[in-house]
């Protein structure tokens, strides 16, 4: 009986002691720290013991100048009290924090592509293509002062590259509601322009529409501008407006689409361009925008023949949602240029684009409708007249910073037949 | 000396096991990965919405009021606060997280992303000397310098937290 009731508290002491540890034991198990991640402590843990020597070392120093200080008494001399020396501690661990919070120095990063192409059209022949290289630089000087340069190295013969300064700008951010930023920048015309930059790993598509091209591929739009931009959020609740405002020197010098020997250099004067975002809190991922710019130009052709000077207003709206899965993109632009030779004759051209996207995984297909329309005697677009057509395509992220695309196009164009192309592209950042 | 019964030895037994339950049970609560919002102690908000702070760690909102500017620090990729913020704050994945603020840098609308840092005892250090500093660190582990801020409305200890 006796040995029995041993038995029976032996065994109960047994099990309660398996179910008291056996969450922990669980615990031990689940999420084990990352492998890099444990590298990563490691190293800290160095550095950190390499600065603790360091200070230590420093702190002996110290230590033994001052006991060589002797005062006219013969005794040791008894260092002041610092008033300030809370605060100074207290800004030097700041800065200390900052320091280890890195937010100084230079961030650097590139971005870069590689494509075949090809068409139906009789002149262009299937190729690969590098554009160009696109390395952008930024720095965070401060809380509210930061820089940035894009520097696009554009591709020649030769193996050749001509470095171009694509922006480069300082910005102060006074606060949520006012900053402002002086260089070279994208104008903040519709939402492409000042949203998608020279880095093509952004994109969903290949490309950017065709008339929202860089200028020096027979886009429309004075695409940059050096001089000072002014933004910020305005006081709306859950509207979430937000404001822009830029003026400067838009220096357009636009190539012929399909001919890049001719060019027309639109001679801008001081440009103004003003535009209304609205972001509202309730639906995140849903913008909507409108902005108007205007300008001066007296363009002159590339053969050197003086264009007459005209007055140029474009007019941009769109509206869009997207989030990290599915995109819809939808953008409108009327280019209006009034000839100020005495006839008053006026230029309506408009232009739009739909995209639409939706990921599954780490595949996103996508469809693209595109449309731009210029008279025949428009003295600038004269070489795109009316172009439109769908492209689709997909794009497939196989790492983090790279990703695959292939697009079919289709273009109609009144001045030319129907071609129908395809790209096969390459993108990748690091 | 007479034994004591058996029905008082078990009922002893029990109320050991009982008490040790409920101290495991207790160890379990704090272990169930809520995030604390944590930021500097002379930040005079006192609580945030969960939108809010998305805006705040997506970068929509650089300033608290008074035009301090907003630093966010998150842990490092991989770090399981890390992983719960993504899920429950950015709805994203990490390179999805990756790529939305590769694009808000090179869009110039942010100069760097959000700091990563190693440990959670050194983005409250970093939080505790830089004024605009907010973190997301393990409820269990708030360290007395830094000040807890209520998520709509509610504590990481409320039934309701949203962060877990």
């Amino acid at each position: 009986m006796f040995c029995t009731e041993r038995l029976v508290w032996g065994g109960l002491r047994i099990v309660s002691t398996i179910i008291l540890a056996s969450p922990l034991l669980v615990a031990q198990t689940q999420n084990p720290p990352p492998a890099g991640e444990v590298h990563a402590l490691t190293r800290r843990m160095e550095a950190l013991e390499a600065q603790l020597a360091a200070t230590n070392a420093e702190l002996q120093a110290i230590k033994a100048e001052q006991a060589k200080q002797v005062s006219p008494s013969g005794s040791a001399a008894v260092l002041p009290e610092n008033e300030n020396e809370s605060s100074e501690a207290s800004v030097s661990t700041e800065a200390a924090a900052t320091e280890r919070l890195q937010l100084g120095g230079i961030h650097l990063r590139v971005f870069g592509d590689v494509r075949l192409e090809g068409s139906d059209t009789r002149r262009d022949k299937t190729s690969f293509r590098m554009d160009d290289l696109d390395v952008f630089l930024n720095s965070r000087l401060s809380d509210k002062l930061s820089a940035l340069t894009d520097v696009n190295f554009h591709f020649g013969g030769e193996f050749t590259a001509i470095p171009i300064i694509d922006r480069i700008r300082l910005r102060y951010e006074h606060s949520q509601n006012f900053g402002f930023e002086v260089g070279r920048f994208h104008t903040g015309i519709g939402y492409s322009n000042d949203a998608f930059h020279q880095g093509r790993w952004l994109l969903t598509t290949v490309n950017r529409p065709f008339f929202l091209e860089f200028s020096g591929e027979a886009g429309i739009l004075p695409d940059r501008m050096t001089g000072i931009s002014a933004n910020g959020d305005i006081p709306s609740g859950r509207l979430g407006l937000k404001y822009l405002a830029e003026v400067g020197s838009a220096e357009t010098q636009r190539n012929m689409f399909s001919n890049d020997d001719q060019f027309i250099d639109e001679n801008n004067g001081l440009g103004i361009n003003l535009a209304l975002i609205a972001k509202p809190g309730r639906w995140p991922g849903f913008q909507a925008g409108f902005s108007f710019y205007r300008d001066r130009m007296s363009p002159v052709t590339s053969q050197g023949i003086a264009l007459s000077p005209m007055g140029q207003q474009i007019y941009a709206a769109h509206a869009l949602y997207q989030n990290t899965s599915f995109q819809f993109l939808n953008e409108v632009i009327l280019v209006r240029h009034e000839l100020r030779n005495g006839s008053r004759v006026v230029f309506d051209s408009p232009a739009f684009y739909s995209l639409l996207s939706r990921s599954f995984g780490a595949v996103r297909p996508f469809l693209r409708y595109q449309y731009f329309n210029a008279s025949n005697n428009e003295p600038i677009y004269s070489d795109l007249g009316r172009r439109n057509g769908p492209s689709a395509g997909i794009r497939y992220d196989f790492s983090e910073y790279a990703d695959f695309k292939a697009q079919y196009d289709h273009m109609d164009d009144n001045n030319r037949k129907p071609s129908n192309g395809g790209q096969l592209q390459i993108d990748f950042t690091f | 000396m007479a034994k004591t019964p058996l029905f008082f030895r078990l009922l002893r037994f029990l109320a050991r096991l009982a008490v040790s339950l409920i101290c495991l049970a207790s160890f379990c609560a704090a272990q169930n990965g809520a995030l604390a919002v944590v930021v500097n102690k002379h930040n005079p908000l006192t609580q945030i919405s969960l939108a809010d702070l998305r805006q705040l760690y997506l970068g929509e909102q650089r300033f608290w009021k008074g035009r301090l500017a907003v630093t966010t620090l998150m842990r490092v990729p991989g770090a399981g606060e890390q992983q719960i913020a993504l899920k429950t704050v950015f709805h994203m994945s990490e390179p999805e997280y990756k790529t939305y603020w590769v694009n808000r840098v090179f869009h110039g609308q942010a100069s760097a992303a959000p700091a990563e840092l190693f440990s959670n005892g050194s983005a409250q250090d970093a939080v505790a000397s830089i004024p605009g500093a907010v973190a997301l660190v393990p409820a269990s582990q708030v360290i007395p310098r830094v000040k807890v801020l209520k998520v709509d409305g509610y504590l990481p200890d409320d039934p309701g937290y949203p962060l877990r």
